[in-house]
């Protein structure tokens, strides 16, 4: 509830405020503090009690200080540092800062000169990548993490969350918690991210990806909750087995089937092993089963059927590393496994090329599919890479492929037809991916030979 | 005189070996009564059976283990002193991977206040191993054994519960031996197998030394392996915890163990799938008496329990509906027959010969019997030195004790006649020094 409000209040932030920074320092730490007055105060500290006062001051930052704050606006505080176009910045709390909801949008607690040194570290460290204020969402949490060295994506449990574990962090630099949770995962898949000491484990809804399931005993036999634990008796005398209730006559116990008189345990009667009973089907049993409902959609299932997904703090991997050093960060993960696969610049570039005005037009098709499942889960998403690889291996050495930001999969190939048939058949109605095809004989190209025209031509095909 | 005596011998062996047709009464006398004695040998040759299947089955490689359930390990206490602490620290120091709660139970904490100081004094040490517990229950007011049990039961958090006696110690594999069984839903209870721990102490210590080795090491790998244990001893016995806590746990009274054993197999005629096994590697080292005069006050009192139990308990539940065939048959024969009928046999047998045959022949007899017993009582160790023991050297010493044991089983044959008796007529179990005589009025057998 809290990070709605917070959310809902602070997330506009207005970047351009005032041209005046250019003059200060750039290497200062902004100290935000609401104990004023008291202490020594340095002339080159620069503090503030809030927010709008550091606004208004226009200085350039380089880091920020955040002490003696009560744990409301520190929280604030830290929504506002990470959602304005200082999100990269280090951010420390002070060391004796509250621990609060979302403290785990700074990056640690730490004295002053600790912080300095390292919010020039994290500035150092920026230096040649590209402009903080035109990253989407994906590249800021990579560039984010890249700046620091070994940082992560801690997970805080939050009951009111869909999926139980958020990412204050990676929400705060700019994404709902449901597209958070689909890059993240998606970002892992492509191995720029992986996870770290695993924290916990959640059981998810295999429809709604929900991790509210509740767990509720039922009878094995008719499945209704109608079942209760009556301790029932067993007979020696003549077998008989029912409820300990029917066995009660003047505070006696007496067989209803044989009138014998059951006095001691063990050598008249014993409790027999089926200890359970169900109202509605009046199966008896020993053990019952357990069921779960989604709190959220409702859906009913076992409990080996949920999806079991690992929570743990996620880090940059050498891979991500590289890739955000030369600049790369789009490629796909499994599509780069094949030698045809080339970025999507590449791509375009070749396509071009085979459709220069000059040239004959190439005996070639264009050809774009789209695999879509119906849960963008582990198991979907495990789907869709086995997809792309499939695909991949109908693919002869001379063939081109490429994956563009939507996921869709382009290739440039001999015989379009073929290859469509050829994966169609991989995906008959009714399979659980769903596949979308269009293709493109570059003969029959006609007058408009730009690249970006024919493929946005195949695009509506798709549609 | 001597030589008569010889030559009567002589004649009666030769006779009992010849195997002619009994012509005179003498001769009929002579060659019904080995038989009684050797009535055993059906029974021999069922757990001969059942070793033979255990050895073979043993040579497969283990199994790796995927569970270890929590134990909560019952130990009674009463007089056994700094004892205890060898109990408690052979449970704490268990090469075990799962949780252990080991729960020592000081019945009349009173009179014994030295146990419950040893028992204290273990606290800290033990609870700062990983992963094992140690509670402390004193009951000041002496209940007996039964209720110590109980009372451990009511509080036990493990999986399995093991039923433990305060002067028993354990070899450090033990847990891990014993709940590998309960891998299988199917086991309910398992006996573990006792050794002598005083054993070098005294004659009577060494011969009941073997004893153990043939009666529980032995014979009970045998029973098992068809499902038919004649019963969990109390100062060893395992149990799946959900299991007894349906059955109401233990019941008052004295030889509780033969009676939860009973009562498991209860269930058996109408869950035929439900176990009880036996381990012969959880070993546990209990003290044995040392003077003659204590073992045999010691079995007045365990063959005074069966027929308590058997004939006085329990004799309208042993029907095969209720236990099932094969151990209604087992009980039967076993445990009614062999246990409780048997004993007066033999007696009554010895004393007919004594009265209608010369020494000689009573000596040719006896000696007829000795030599097939001891033969088979050869086999039967050599069988249980190469396919069960685990400490095969060190058994392999009592070899030269063999000879005496066919007398020391027919001296406790006779005892056991003679407790019997005195259960019969005098219920002596109502002075058991297993409870308190205010419990024992209780009990309604």
């Amino acid at each position: 509830m809290t990070r709605c409000v917070l959310a809902r209040t602070f997330a506009p932030v207005n970047l351009m405020t005032t041209n005046i920074y250019a003059k200060l320092p750039v290497n200062s730490l902004v100290t935000f503090t609401q104990r004023l007055g008291g202490g020594r105060s340095d002339p080159n500290e620069l503090k503030f009690t809030s927010w709008d006062e550091f606004l208004a001051s226009g200085i350039r930052a380089s880091g920020f200080l955040i002490e003696d704050c009560s744990p409301e606006t520190q929280d604030a505080l830290l929504w506002q540092i990470r959602q304005s176009r200082w999100w990269e910045c280090w951010v420390a709390l002070g060391v004796n800062a509250p621990e609060t909801p979302y403290d785990s949008l700074a990056d640690g607690r730490q004295t002053r000169e600790k912080a300095a040194q390292s919010a020039a570290q994290v500035q150092a460290a920026r230096a040649g990548l590209p402009n903080a204020a035109h990253l989407d969402f994906e590249e800021r949490l990579l560039q984010f993490l890249f700046v620091r060295d070994g940082a992560s994506l801690q997970p805080v449990c939050d009951r009111h969350s869909h999926y139980l574990y958020r990412y204050p962090l990676a929400e705060a630099l700019g994404a709902d918690e449901e597209r958070v949770t689909r890059v993240l995962m998606d970002l892992q898949r492509r191995r720029f991210l992986e996870p770290g000491l695993l924290i916990d484990r959640v059981r998810h809804c295999r429809k709604c990806s929900s991790a509210h399931p509740h767990y509720h005993d039922v009878c094995p036999h008719c499945r209704s909750v109608q079942i209760e634990k009556s301790a029932a008796l067993h007979c020696f005398t003549c077998g008989h087995v029912a409820p300990q209730a029917d066995y009660v006559q003047d505070s006696k116990l007496i067989c209803p089937q044989c009138n014998a008189h059951l006095r001691h345990i063990g050598v008249d009667y014993d409790r027999p092993l089926t200890q359970y009973a169900c109202a509605d089907c009046h199966h008896v049993f020993i053990e019952a089963a357990v069921q779960v409902r989604c709190l959220d959609c409702g859906d009913l299932a076992d409990p080996e059927a949920l999806d079991v997904r690992g929570v743990a703090p996620l880090r940059l991997t050498a891979r991500g590393r590289a890739a955000m050093r030369e600049g790369s960060s789009v490629e796909h993960g499994v599509a780069s496994e094949f030698s045809q696969h080339v970025p999507q610049t590449a791509f375009s570039q070749a396509l071009g090329w085979t459709l220069r005005p000059a040239n004959k037009l190439p005996d070639a098709s264009l050809v774009a599919m789209e695999l879509t499942v119906p849960q963008q889960d582990a198991r979907g998403l495990a789907m869709l890479d086995e997809g792309v690889r499939r695909m991949h291996e109908l693919l002869v050495d001379s063939d081109l492929s490429t994956v563009d930001a939507d996921e869709r999969i382009w290739f440039l190939v001999n015989d379009g037809a073929s290859l469509v048939e050829r994966v169609r058949s991989m995906y008959p109605a009714g399979s659980d991916a769903q596949l979308r095809t269009a293709y493109m004989d570059l003969r029959n190209v006609g007058e408009a030979r730009d690249p970006r025209q024919v493929m946005s031509r195949l695009k509506t095909e798709l549609l | 005189m001597l030589v008569d005596t010889f030559n009567q011998a002589v004649h009666a062996f030769e006779v009992l070996s010849a195997g002619s047709n009994a012509r005179t009464f003498s001769e009929l006398v002579l060659k019904f009564f080995p038989f009684v004695l050797l009535l055993e040998l059906p029974l021999y040759l069922l757990v001969v059976a059942g070793i033979t299947r255990y050895g073979l089955r043993r040579i497969r490689s283990d199994k790796q283990r995927e569970r270890y359930p929590s134990v909560s390990c019952l130990i009674t206490c009463y007089s056994e002193g700094d004892d205890v602490r060898k109990t408690i620290e052979s449970l704490a120091h268990q090469m075990y991977r799962g949780p252990i709660e080991i729960i020592a139970l000081i019945d009349g904490a009173i009179q014994n206040k030295n146990t419950y100081v040893a028992a204290i004094s273990a606290l800290a040490e033990v609870n700062a191993l990983p992963n094992r517990r140690l509670i402390v229950l004193p009951k000041w007011q002496r209940g007996g054994r039964v209720s110590s049990l109980n009372a451990g039961l009511s509080i036990a958090t493990g999986e399995v519960v093991m039923a433990l006696d305060g002067d028993t110690s354990f070899d450090n594999d033990m847990v891990a031996q014993a709940t590998r069984h309960f891998d299988d839903p199917n086991v309910v209870a398992l006996a573990g197998c006792l050794r002598v721990r005083n054993a070098a102490d005294s004659l009577v210590a060494r011969l009941q030394a073997l004893e153990y080795m043939l009666s529980i090491g032995a014979g009970k790998t045998g029973l098992s392996e068809f499902n038919i244990i004649n019963n969990i001893s109390g100062a060893f016995g395992v149990f799946r915890t959900s299991f007894i806590r349906n059955m109401g746990g233990w019941d008052a009274g004295t030889a509780e163990d033969l009676d939860i054993t009973m009562r498991i197999k209860q269930y058996f005629g109408a869950n035929p799938n439900l176990r009880i096994a036996f381990e012969p590697h959880a070993v546990g080292h209990t003290d044995a008496p040392t003077s003659w005069r204590v073992f045999f006050k010691q079995r007045l009192r365990w063959d005074g329990d069966l027929y308590y139990l058997f004939v006085r308990k329990y004799l309208h539940n042993i029907r095969p509906g209720l236990l099932g065939w094969r151990n209604f048959l087992f009980t039967l024969i076993n445990g009614f027959f062999m246990q409780v009928i048997m004993p007066f046999f033999i007696v009554f047998y010895t004393g007919l010969m004594l009265w209608y045959l010369p020494v000689g022949s009573v000596l040719g007899v006896l000696a007829f019997v000795y030599l097939i017993y001891l033969v088979s009582v050869i086999v039967f160790f050599l069988l249980y030195v190469v396919a069960i023991s685990e400490r095969p050297r060190q058994d392999m010493a009592y070899f030269f004790f063999l000879p005496l044991m066919p007398i020391f089983a027919f001296a406790t044959r006779v005892n056991s006649a003679l407790s019997l008796l005195q259960e019969a007529v005098l219920k002596s179990h109502l002075d058991s020094s297993m409870a308190p005589w205010w419990v024992l009025k209780k009990t309604k057998f």
